[in-house]
């Protein structure tokens, strides 16, 4: 019995020190990019991705943090949210990452919270709109704007040039309907009208009996919730109706494919936009951009990438965060970092408007609900987003 | 009030000739064989999609390029016959067997083209102008009112073909009975054959020039079916004229419904009117040639 006794205690020393040696060991400073670089929304993750390489990779050629380079672990999810959530839990489970950078299409984001919730990793979302990811969050943090925020962006400028009228057209899918209904929301209590909300069917080839119910209800300002063809389709036939009422069309104005298809019919569709081109500091990064990627139209998601990669260099350089990086404390480390972008993320990133904060506070989660957003149009049949003056909203 | 009428029944002309076109086209492979091709509006998409390949890529002229859509559409369509119909035809499959089998075809055409182009849609360059064209106090477009052009062009063509030549006999001999039309001499395999192909070629030519206005996407081809079966089931499957009105008939529906009321519940509201017609009608609304055959 002693000498079991004694071999007990012996076993438990081992394990203590051993315990000791491995807590000694600082943790690598692993970070994993989950996103989509091949599917529909591969621009946005390889755009992102790449911006934060432009961060990152300087960074670690200048000696890393602490001596320590930062190392990308990067996942293809492919727009599937189930193989976003094996890349998210092999991030937390194997790969021992610190934290998971992604999520660009709402569904894979929304899986990766679930991830980020169950294993108590933080999770940085970039382009995705779905309001509820950041409800109640506690692990997770977004740069992209919230679709309701930009109908809240679309609802002030309009009632800041003294529009009273807006009528409403969206596609029947749920992105179509969900946007128009963010709008009526936004926009009824600035005391603006809805003349009319019309539907219509994205198989549709002739959409004239709806432009027609829209011409009659006699807007000041059109608003269109569409996807990209039937995007293309409807400011065709608005103009070739004759309607000139200032067009805003939300996020699909601003996607390469509308504008192709769009071309000249295109021009002068506006767009709450979350990348002001006015900033210096914008268009120096896209030229930056240009010159090792090719070149770029006006995008979120590149800016998403670089204020991620910004706050993540700050984030790691942290003094709490580097207390657990350095003592080996894996969860310790992941807490502080939840902790740390909390504290540290009111910061002037790349979105937003000049001097605009993102907003990380506890509540909040992200970019804030005002002043965020700057109005671009499409210009050059298509092949360029510029700044709009709204003040042509008015006329 | 006249004018927006007028607006109304345009448009619902001309959505009425692209669902007109796939509703023929699923209706004439009906009539010799039995059998609904639910790959037919795969046949739209590789029409627009090809024609991207044609026109953009490979900047051929726009004729050139329309008779390589054509070849496209009919190698497809040999492909589809001797892939899944006649294989199962000769293990004696079931109808329904045949239409799942079609089924698979339409998913292999669209992974196929989703491995060529990718998911993003694409531009299609119009074969005629996108300029407004005033049609008294109405306004459209020359690519617009050719889909019109289009659906009665073949409609006409098919009717030739059908009620005016020995070869017309042929087909609808096979389509009131295989076995018989074949102890007359008819070869009832080319005739359900020249179907196929004359059906993706009519889906391969209506995809090339509905691409300009739709936009090109590989998944184009289920929305497409999805119209052009309501409106066969409507007018009536066995006939392809009845089937075509079907087409138009659902069109008008639309315009009217979106006029008037609201196109969010166009489509509910023309299920339970296909339903109520086929409680009173079996066989739809013109079907009376498919009731008689029965």
């Amino acid at each position: 019995m002693p000498k079991m006794k004694r071999s007990a205690a012996g076993l438990a020393a081992i394990l203590a020190m051993t315990a000791g040696v491995a807590a000694a060991e600082p943790l690598d400073l692993v970070v994993c990019a989950v996103d989509d670089r091949s599917g529909s929304a591969a621009d946005t993750g390889i755009e992102s991705l790449n911006a934060l390489h432009m961060v990152l990779d300087p960074v670690n050629a200048a000696g890393g943090i602490n001596g320590q380079d930062i190392r990308i672990v990067e996942y293809d999810s492919k727009t599937d949210p189930q193989l976003a959530a094996n890349f998210g839990t092999r991030c937390a489970e194997d790969d021992n990452a610190l934290l998971i950078i992604g999520g660009s299409p709402s569904a894979v984001a929304n899986s990766l919270v679930t991830v980020a919730n169950q294993n108590k990793i933080p999770l940085w979302i970039l382009a995705a709109a779905s309001p509820e990811l950041t409800d109640d969050a506690q692990y997770q943090f977004r740069f992209g704007p919230k679709v309701t925020q930009d109908s809240i962006a679309v609802a002030d400028a309009l009632a800041a040039q003294g529009i009273k009228k807006v009528g409403i057209i969206n596609n029947s899918v749920p992105f179509g309907i969900s946007g128009a209904a963010s709008a009526i929301e936004a926009l009824e209590p600035k005391g603006i009208e809805i003349t009319t909300q019309q539907t219509y069917d994205v198989a549709a080839t002739d959409v004239s009996p709806q432009i027609i119910n829209l011409m009659q209800s006699e807007p000041e300002v059109v608003l269109v919730y569409p996807y990209p063809a039937d995007g293309a389709r409807v400011i065709r036939t608005i103009r070739q109706m004759g309607m000139t009422q200032p067009v805003i069309m939300p996020r699909v104005g601003a996607m390469k494919a509308f504008r192709e298809l769009a071309a000249d019919a295109g021009n002068g569709v506006m767009i709450p936009s979350s990348v002001d081109p006015s900033r210096e500091d914008v268009e120096k990064f896209f030229d930056e951009y240009a010159e090792k990627f090719g070149e770029l139209a006006l995008s979120p998601s590149p800016a998403q990438g670089h204020d991620a990669g910004m706050l993540l260099t700050q984030v790691l350089k942290d003094a709490a965060v580097q207390e657990k990086i350095q003592a080996g404390d894996l969860q310790g480390a992941r807490d502080a970092i939840v902790e740390a972008t909390g504290r540290l993320g009111n910061f002037n990133g790349l979105q937003g408007q000049k001097d605009v904060a993102y907003n990380f506070a506890a509540g909040h989660h992200g970019p804030p609900d005002t002043g965020f957003f700057v109005f671009i149009e499409v210009a050059g049949n298509g092949k360029e987003l510029v700044g709009a003056d709204i003040s042509k909203l008015a006329k | 009030m006249l004018m927006t009428l007028s607006y109304l029944l345009l448009a619902g002309l001309t959505n009425g000739s692209v669902y007109g076109l796939i509703a023929l086209s699923l209706s004439v492979i009906y009539s010799a064989s039995r059998v609904i091709n639910f790959a037919q509006g795969e046949f739209v998409m590789l029409g627009a999609m090809s024609a991207v390949l044609f026109l953009v890529t490979l900047a051929l002229p726009w004729p050139v390029a329309l008779v390589a859509v054509i070849v496209v559409s009919v190698v497809v369509a040999l492909g589809l016959d001797h892939g899944i119909y006649r294989p199962l035809v000769r293990r004696k499959a079931e109808p329904l067997t045949i239409m799942i089998g079609t089924l698979a075809g339409a998913i292999v055409i669209y992974g196929s083209a989703f491995l060529i182009w990718g998911p993003e849609p694409r531009f299609v360059p119009p074969v005629l102008s996108l300029a407004p064209i005033r049609l008294g106090f109405l306004i459209s477009n020359a690519q617009q009112l050719s889909l019109i052009v289009l659906f009665f062009g073949f409609l006409a063509l098919t009717w030739f073909i059908l009620y005016r030549t020995r070869f017309g006999l042929s087909v609808r001999a096979t389509g009131v009975d295989p076995k018989v039309a074949l102890l007359m001499g008819i070869r009832s395999e080319r005739i359900v054959q020249f179907t196929f192909i004359y059906s993706a070629a009519m889906s391969g030519i209506a995809g090339m020039m509905i691409g300009p206005l739709l936009g090109a996407h590989v998944s184009m081809g289920i929305l497409i079916t999805v119209k052009g079966f309501m409106a066969a089931i409507l007018g009536g499957l066995g006939s392809p004229f009845a089937a075509a009105a079907g087409g138009l008939a659902i069109g008008m529906l639309e315009a009217l419904m979106a006029g008037y009321g609201t196109s969010l519940y166009a489509e509910p509201a023309i299920f339970v009117l296909i339903l109520m017609v086929l409680i009173v009608r079996p066989y739809g609304l013109l079907g009376d040639y498919e009731a008689e055959r029965r």
